[in-house]
């Protein structure tokens, strides 16, 4: 008897939580300008995966009778300075910027996230410690931030990833520290530790998932930045080294040209705004979702 | 606030002595003797322990003295001397515009929320926080210093070399500005107190400009000191497209030659400009808000 209430208590919680989830997405998506985000998301994510069948050229191919030409039909995008198809690179620049969006900053999430919850849920020392190292890596404008870290580390997309993922931790961690804080006087965490658990299960099994909200909308925000650093970084000569096709590269050598060749500088850049800008419609539409307050 | 402080200095000294790469070298050339490395190191003090250095670079900073360039053989103090001006300049000269145009542009869509004039400014501004400023100033080269030649392609002096770097670091600015400043007003419009104001029979301009405005703008005003922050790391780039010799164009240039003292010396000064700005916005908030008592 108790067996059956037992159960269905049980399948009451996860028939909730399906329709809950139901009910975002069905609230999130009626919002135009979150699908318009999210499909510029997916478009470009599909042509980073597709990108060798999508581009007709190799993106280190060189045709030196042919540099610096102009779009047309064998080119949609021109050449470069050493008569490489713009197109192509541009295509490629595709997988950078996303392994830096998706990669980097999903470390600095997994760091930030991690102090952050250390820090909230057990304060005194602890959090003394970790605020103090956050709150100094926060102060820290990013761009120069990075710039620092490069200039230490020496310049090569990797060595851009850990700059990245140490530039945008401290946001994560300010952010679950202060959830954890508000959460942990909760009932619910007083009832799961008269229950035993463990502190490690409590933090992660029961905390964290009604901490994770602002966390996803946070990382749609800094997804597009993260990708702005290494395109600077990389326009900079400081990031992605040749032949890698980054935007920001491109764009370099864009600037070398620019009289002669202005297009070698003009896609790239638009394909930046494009992942920016997809990225920032999605995650505003979020943010505006999960925050009721805002919904006008 | 001083733990703070105190920490980023830490972190700029550690990241450029915990460098892989080594200045010694760079200075003593390729075919210079051990004894001949060793003696440069004695003299920049680089065979000290760690320590002891960060302490004489503490030292040092609170004498003004932030060491020498390895690259121009100058004191870096007066390297970035020179170079400071320009930066304020543009930095300051940013802050101004962004503000003036972003308030009555946020205003505009808050008090005509929901209507053409909301979606189209606001559509605006996503559109333009997306663009980066590189590539902005790029176009905005080839377009007006080059197309039409209506401005000078790069350089510092009169009034139009400011102008285009202007356009293209303060664009994302506005846009953010103004996002902040619609949705700051639309909260304050919201309260009571404004309520009261229009049963009073006051006219809406009155409402808005004497009673909403001014508890709006609070959180903006902290924004300010975030914005120092921002304006400082996109002058970086900014200075380099439109060759403006400022402290941004010094840092970056010192990375590519490993003159360290310069790189170092740069982070810090820039750093210290953030901190006064974040200082500066914290007392005017101070000053703004009246439920603040000090």
């Amino acid at each position: 008897m108790s067996k059956n209430k037992l159960d269905n208590l049980v399948e009451n919680t996860e028939e909730k939580k399906m329709s809950r989830f139901r009910n975002f997405c069905k609230y999130l998506f009626k919002n135009k300008a979150a699908l318009i985000g999210l499909s510029i998301i997916l478009f470009l994510l599909l042509c980073a995966i597709f990108a060798p069948l999508i581009t007709p050229y190799e993106y280190d191919a060189q045709e030196l009778e042919n540099m610096l030409q102009p779009p047309s039909k064998d080119h949609v995008f021109g050449t470069d300075e050493f008569g490489r198809d713009i197109y192509t690179r541009v295509i490629y620049g595709t997988r950078v910027s996303l392994q830096i969006g998706l990669i980097a900053v999903g470390i600095s999430l997994i760091i930030g996230v991690v102090l952050g919850a250390i820090a909230g849920y057990y304060g005194g020392i602890m959090d003394h410690v970790i605020s103090g190292v956050t709150d100094v890596a926060w102060a820290f404008p990013t761009t120069l931030l990075a710039i620092a870290i490069i200039a230490s580390l020496g310049p090569s997309l990797v060595n851009v990833m850990i700059s990245v993922a140490l530039v945008y931790w401290s946001g994560y961690a300010r952010l679950v520290r202060g959830e954890f804080l508000s959460l942990k006087e909760q009932e619910f965490v007083e009832a799961a530790r008269a229950l035993g658990f463990s502190d490690l299960r409590i933090i992660f099994r029961h905390i964290l998932p009604n901490a994770i909200a602002p966390a996803i909308v946070l990382t749609t925000l800094s997804i597009p930045k993260a990708i702005i650093v290494e395109s600077s970084l990389s326009f900079l000569g400081l990031g992605a080294q040749p032949p890698t096709p980054s935007w920001g590269s491109i764009m370099n050598s864009g600037r070398e040209y620019l009289i002669e060749a202005p297009w070698i500088a003009l896609f790239p850049g638009l394909m930046i705004a494009l992942i920016v800008l997809g990225f920032n419609l999605f995650g505003d539409s979020l943010r505006d979702t999960l925050d009721p307050r805002l919904r006008d | 606030m001083i733990p703070v402080i105190i920490g980023m200095t830490i972190v700029v000294f550690l990241l450029l002595h915990l460098s892989p790469g080594d200045p010694v070298d760079l200075i003593a050339g390729p075919r210079a003797t051990p004894e001949t490395i060793e003696n440069i190191k004695i003299n920049l003090g680089l065979d000290k322990p760690l320590i002891v250095q960060y302490f004489k670079f503490l030292i040092n900073l609170f004498k003004g003295d932030l060491g020498t360039s390895i690259l121009q053989q100058r004191p870096v103090t007066t390297i970035i001397k020179e170079a400071l001006p320009v930066t304020i300049e543009l930095g300051l000269a940013s802050i101004i515009v962004s503000f003036f145009i972003a308030l009555p542009l946020g205003i505009m869509a808050a008090v005509h929320r929901n209507t053409w004039k909301d979606y189209a400014s606001m559509s605006g501004a996503l559109v333009a926080m997306s663009l980066p400023t590189f590539w902005l100033g790029l176009m905005l080269i080839y377009f007006f210093a080059y197309k039409y030649r209506w401005f000078p392609v790069s350089g510092y002096g009169t009034w139009k070399h400011l102008v285009l770097p202007l356009i293209a670091i303060s664009l994302t600015g506005i846009a953010i500005n103004a996002r902040m400043i619609r949705s700051s007003m639309l909260e304050v419009i919201r309260q009571d107190y404004i309520r009261t104001a229009r049963s009073k029979g006051l006219p809406e301009k009155v409402v808005i400009r004497g009673h909403a405005l001014k508890n709006a703008l609070i959180p903006v005003v902290t924004m300010l000191g975030l914005r120092i922050g921002w304006i400082i790391g996109g002058s970086v780039i900014t200075e380099i497209i439109f060759a403006r010799p400022g402290v941004g164009r010094l840092m970056v240039n010192a990375i590519y030659a490993r003159d360290y003292p310069v790189v170092q010396g740069a982070m810090v000064v820039l750093t210290a400009s953030i901190i006064i700005g974040n200082m500066i916005a914290d007392i005017l908030y101070l000053i703004l808000d009246p439920r603040i008592k000090y």
